[in-house]
């Protein structure tokens, strides 16, 4: 397709907006293949561009549209203020999650302190179970507790 | 007292007073809705995409002085937005803007220029419709519509150019439907 583009098409669509309508401009859109070709289009679409006056009484009403950007503008500035506090979570879990090979490798230098600190209190406050599972009831909680922590990060993140 | 706290945080944060939107939006909510209904061809989708350009307009933090600018700029939300949804359309495989075109689409005065219309559009791309429309019936520059739509400059001419011929043709192979003596 070759295109074709007339140096009136502009002064042809002025002309049609309201502009001053030369004689001579009109002549040349109705004689010019390219301007007539404007001038079809434009009248097409202009007289389509007319709403009904139903369809202007539908239109949702400005109060309505004005109350759902004052909540859209509310939205954004409550997630703009807590940012910082997503941010710190976002770091804290991610420090935590390296903090964690590091933590359990160094408590098997502090778990034969923590057995004799631990052992000897456990041991005296009660008798509930036999003493030689005293050591595993102690690994079993400092694992839940771990697992627990990780959870609670873990959801803090999808919070996030 | 928390919804006194709210719209105070809020009322800093829009681009005009309710008085001034309310002006704003009895001028341009109709040119905006024929525009968005027209060239998406869906009522619904129309009236969405109407009450989201609004709202990203009022929350806009540079929203232009200008009476022509601010409007050129509110149009211009309104097609990015047309734009998205017809990318997310496209994406999940469903039913392309172009080819949903219901007949309640368009309810023009005249019920043969609302057949045409309907006719007419339904062959064009969206894109089509869109520059078609903001060059003539919003009559924009080549540069306004260049920003609104997302393309170059020198790209609108051309583009433009095919549109108007196509749709052109369509308009004459109708009329000469209607009237087979009929010279377009």
């Amino acid at each position: 397709m070759n295109e074709q583009y007339c140096e009136k098409e502009q002064e042809v669509a002025a002309a049609l907006a309201g502009g001053p309508r030369d004689a001579e401009i009109l002549k040349h859109a109705r004689e010019c293949a390219v301007c007539s070709e404007v001038l079809l289009v434009r009248e097409f679409l202009r007289d389509s561009s007319q709403l009904t006056t139903q369809e202007i009484e539908n239109l949702p009403d400005a109060t309505l549209v004005w109350r759902r950007a004052q909540g859209t503008a509310l939205e954004k500035t409550l997630v703009r203020a807590t940012l910082p506090i997503r941010a710190v979570r976002i770091v804290a879990c991610a420090a935590g999650a390296f903090a964690a090979p590091s933590l359990v490798h160094q408590s098997r230098r502090l778990w034969p302190r923590l057995t004799e600190v631990w052992l000897p209190h456990i041991s005296s406050t009660g008798r509930l179970w036999p003493s030689g599972s005293n050591e595993l009831a102690l690994l079993l909680a400092i694992t839940g507790a771990i697992f627990l922590i990780g959870l609670s990060s873990w959801y803090m993140l999808l919070d996030a | 007292m928390p919804d006194e706290s709210a719209s105070l945080i809020a009322k800093g944060k829009l681009s005009m007073d309710a008085t001034a939107f309310r002006a704003f939006y009895e001028e341009t909510s109709p040119p905006l809705f024929a525009y968005l209904l027209r060239a998406s061809g869906e009522r619904a989708l129309a009236e969405d995409l109407l009450q989201d350009s609004y709202c990203r307009f009022l929350c806009a933090k540079l929203v232009p002085e200008d009476a022509r600018h601010r409007r050129s700029y509110l149009f211009r939300i309104a097609s990015n937005l047309m734009r998205d949804q017809w990318r997310n359309k496209k994406g999940k495989d469903e039913v392309p803007l172009s080819n949903s075109f219901p007949d309640t689409a368009i309810a023009a005065h005249d019920p043969d220029l609302n057949i045409q219309v309907q006719e007419a559009l339904q062959q064009l791309k969206v894109r089509e419709r869109q520059l078609l429309w903001l060059a003539y019936v919003e009559e924009a520059s080549h540069k306004e519509i260049a920003d609104s739509i997302g393309l170059r400059a020198a790209s609108v001419r051309t583009l433009l150019f095919r549109a108007r011929h196509k749709l052109a043709g369509i308009i004459g192979k109708n009329l000469r439907d209607l009237d087979p003596r009929m010279d377009v």
